[in-house]
């Protein structure tokens, strides 16, 4: 056992790096806030760099800029239609943010910003706000009828509506949940394998050589899953959020 | 003779997708990105239902605490909200194996 005790959740500790309380809320500058604003300055790295030269044969970065932009851009017009061309910028921004965020917090001694639910759930609110406003934007008080499904008896109404409002409800939340579980059930997988290594390795020559030869290869594989998780769950949210929009703009 | 020639053309490219798609279903990678997605789909039906649940039991709490009438509504929206937890991860369902 190691003196020092370790935990696998030490890594979502809150660290705050400048305290600042504005009218009795807590807006201290923390690790949290460090790398959502490093993964955004990296997206816009990213994208600008990408894009300076602006030449018609695009070089690595443009092409890697221009395929983020391809991708998103038909998934909105393969899910929302041509209305979704005005969100681009919108589910871009989110689809972009998430995704460096996870792919940062792979990195060693850094921090995942979207392993926090207090993050996500900000994202899925403000999701979630877009989409009821568009709503009501573009069908006025007739939004409402989402709620009500037609073609049903009316006695089933006082069934169906409370249903169909929570399931609407519950949209954010499955969807801030869902992201913030994946980050952080694969971060604590990665540390507690990482943690075998250590183990084997203070058990002795045979233990070390355990350690190298089992969890070692083991987590490589597990890097390259979380990797490939890190992608999966930003595109999750992304198409999550084009099938809301495509509600909102087309009922269903 | 056109309409032949289309024929022929066709059923070459249906020949050649076919034999794209066997070779497709013996690579082993993408054998486990299936997996990854089937992992990922059961996931998110799974988060869909306690999201249901959460979000019923909440607001049944909610509307109790405001009407001080503690265990009502509580287990009333518990329903609601399985009920709605389910319908979610039914739709999801559906719009997946449409995809598919």
């Amino acid at each position: 056992m190691a003196t020092e005790k370790h935990s696998p959740l030490d890594q979502f500790k809150i660290q705050s790096y400048l305290d600042l309380e504005v009218a009795g809320y807590d807006l201290s500058f923390t690790n949290s806030s460090l790398f959502m604003l490093l993964s955004v300055a990296l997206v816009t790295l990213f994208m600008t760099v990408g894009m300076s030269k602006r030449s018609m044969i695009p070089g690595r970065w443009q092409s890697m800029a221009e395929i983020s932009y391809e991708f998103i851009a038909s998934m909105l017009k393969e899910n929302v239609g041509n209305e979704g061309r005005k969100f681009f910028p919108f589910l871009f921004t989110i689809f972009m943010f998430i995704l460096f965020s996870n792919i940062l917090g792979l990195i060693p001694f850094s921090f995942t910003a979207t392993s926090h639910i207090a993050v996500t759930f900000a994202l899925a609110l403000v999701v979630f706000i877009m989409m009821v406003a568009v709503g009501f934007i573009k069908h006025g008080l007739g939004f409402l009828k989402f709620f009500a499904p037609s073609g049903i008896p009316a006695w089933l109404y006082p069934l169906l509506i409370p249903t169909e409002i929570i399931s609407f409800l519950a949209r954010p939340v499955s969807l801030s949940i869902r992201l913030a579980a994946a980050m952080t059930a694969g971060h604590i997988l990665l540390k507690v394998c990482a943690g075998f290594i250590i183990m084997l390795g203070s058990a002795g020559i045979f233990g070390a050589i355990a350690g190298v030869a089992i969890p070692l290869p083991i987590l490589v594989a597990l890097i390259g899953l979380e990797l490939f998780v890190a992608f999966l769950q930003a595109y999750i949210f992304a198409i999550l959020t084009s099938f809301y929009l495509h509600d909102a703009i087309h009922m269903h | 003779m056109s309409d032949e020639k289309l024929n022929s053309l066709a059923e070459r490219i249906s020949r050649l997708k076919n034999s794209r798609n066997t070779r497709r279903g013996e690579a082993n990678e993408d054998d486990t990105s299936e997996r990854a997605r089937g992992m990922s789909m059961g996931t998110r039906l799974g988060v869909e239902l306690f999201a249901g649940i959460g979000v019923g039991t909440f607001i049944g709490y909610m509307i109790d605490s405001f009407f001080e009438t503690l265990p009502l509504f509580l287990i009333i929206f518990l329903f609601f909200g399985a009920a709605g937890g389910f319908l979610n991860a039914y739709r999801a369902f559906m719009k997946d194996s449409d995809n598919n």
